[in-house]
């Protein structure tokens, strides 16, 4: 479902004009804004978690370097999708190509979007990890209060607006933004902290250096 | 406060901040990395609830990425002028440009109106010099009726006689 309004997007021709005219610290509210969807985005095509931050850093250093040319005909993040699906396929081309198993002309990547070789296998360690996390966060929400319960799943599961779970639930957007909010506290204080936390630096510490051309 | 600030961050995380709070919480975020885990987290709970796999940008994400386009050269392209703004000054001068052309065609035509006073005195001389043309060309015309040129050689050659040359 769409969104009520599109907010981000003048927010983001600002930042991006900011950018292009010399200010380097903008195009850090753009990584903060984007990261975490772009890690995700590469991450259904690199399942390494390590590889998966680079492939991801290695798309915003492209980005950066290509911002001069972005002259807004379509949405800054349309943009920046675009390049993160190509750096994830060129990269596992390239890991390919090292490995000597097949061989693919890399102008190809954009066309074979759902070619097998270009799509990588899961590690175990992160598979469990992705399941337990998933666990929880279901066990969390089937204890929630129902109006939480409802309002955050028709947000994340439906894609609803806040405007379409009013409407839905019969109560001002208010008390929708309040329950949506509060059901994320919830859910939050149910993962354990330290787990979190090690999941997030188990993907720094593996860091490793990807060797395919910047 | 850190609990208003969780808040937005949720709203933000929705689309539901307009520009000028977004850009608010983004320098806070920036700032504060308290902030940047609860981003980190809530990330990560909503890409769980949508999807069997998660997966977000580690701690360090931002700076690494500042560090490498720390030596990058720096973009210093002017500053453009909102589409919108184009279009006002386009209208704008069309509109002087349309006002002018009235203007002087206005002028024009009353000084051509002047020396003559009225439009039904206007008619009376247009007659007059349609008439003088008139009887001056029907007297070339008269001048001229048997005389062909040939070679830029005039009044001595009629047309007749030209045809008689060409089938001797």
């Amino acid at each position: 479902m769409s969104e009520p309004f599109n907010v981000s997007e003048d927010l983001d021709q600002g930042l991006v004009r900011r950018v292009q005219q010399g200010d380097k610290a903008a195009f850090d509210l753009l990584v903060i804004k984007y990261q975490h969807k772009i890690v995700h985005l590469v991450n259904r095509y690199v399942k390494d978690p390590s590889e998966a931050q680079d492939v991801a850093q290695d798309t915003f250093i492209k980005a950066y370097r290509a911002l001069g040319d972005f002259r807004g005909e379509s949405a800054f993040y349309t943009w920046l999708y675009r390049i993160a699906i190509n750096t994830a396929k060129n990269y596992l081309l390239s890991r390919s190509r090292r490995h000597s198993e097949y061989e693919i002309d890399v102008q190809d990547a954009e066309q074979v979007e759902n070619a097998p070789q270009l799509k990588d296998m899961d590690t175990p360690e992160n598979m469990l990890m992705n399941e337990q996390i998933v666990e929880v966060i279901r066990s969390a929400i089937e204890k929630l209060p129902e109006e939480m319960r409802i309002a955050i799943t028709l947000r994340e599961f439906e894609g609803m607006s806040y405007e379409e779970i009013a409407e839905a639930m019969d109560c001002p957007i208010g008390t929708v933004r309040s329950r949506i909010f509060r059901a994320r506290e919830a859910i939050d204080a149910k993962l354990d902290p330290l787990r979190l936390k090690r999941y997030c630096d188990e993907t720094t510490r593996q860091r490793k250096t990807i060797a395919f051309s910047r | 406060m850190k609990q208003l600030d969780n808040e937005k961050l949720s709203l933000f995380l929705d689309n539901q901040l307009d520009s000028e709070q977004s850009l608010h919480l983004l320098k806070a975020i920036n700032k504060d990395p308290a902030l940047q885990t609860k981003l980190q987290r809530y990330s990560l709970i909503s890409q769980a609830i949508k999807n069997d796999a998660s997966q977000v940008a580690s701690s360090n994400f931002v700076a690494s990425i500042r560090e490498e386009i720390r030596n990058e050269p720096t973009y210093l392209i002017p500053s453009r002028k909102a589409p919108a703004n184009w279009k006002k000054t386009a209208w704008a001068a069309a509109a002087s440009v349309l006002l002018g052309v009235s203007v002087v065609t206005f002028m024009t035509a009353r000084e051509q109106a002047q020396p003559f006073g009225s439009i039904q005195t206007l008619a009376q001389t247009n007659k007059h010099y349609r008439t003088a043309d008139n009887t001056r060309f029907n007297e070339y015309l008269q001048d001229h009726d048997n005389v062909w040129y040939v070679n830029n050689a005039t009044g001595s050659q009629p047309y007749a006689r030209v045809a008689g040359y060409s089938d001797r």
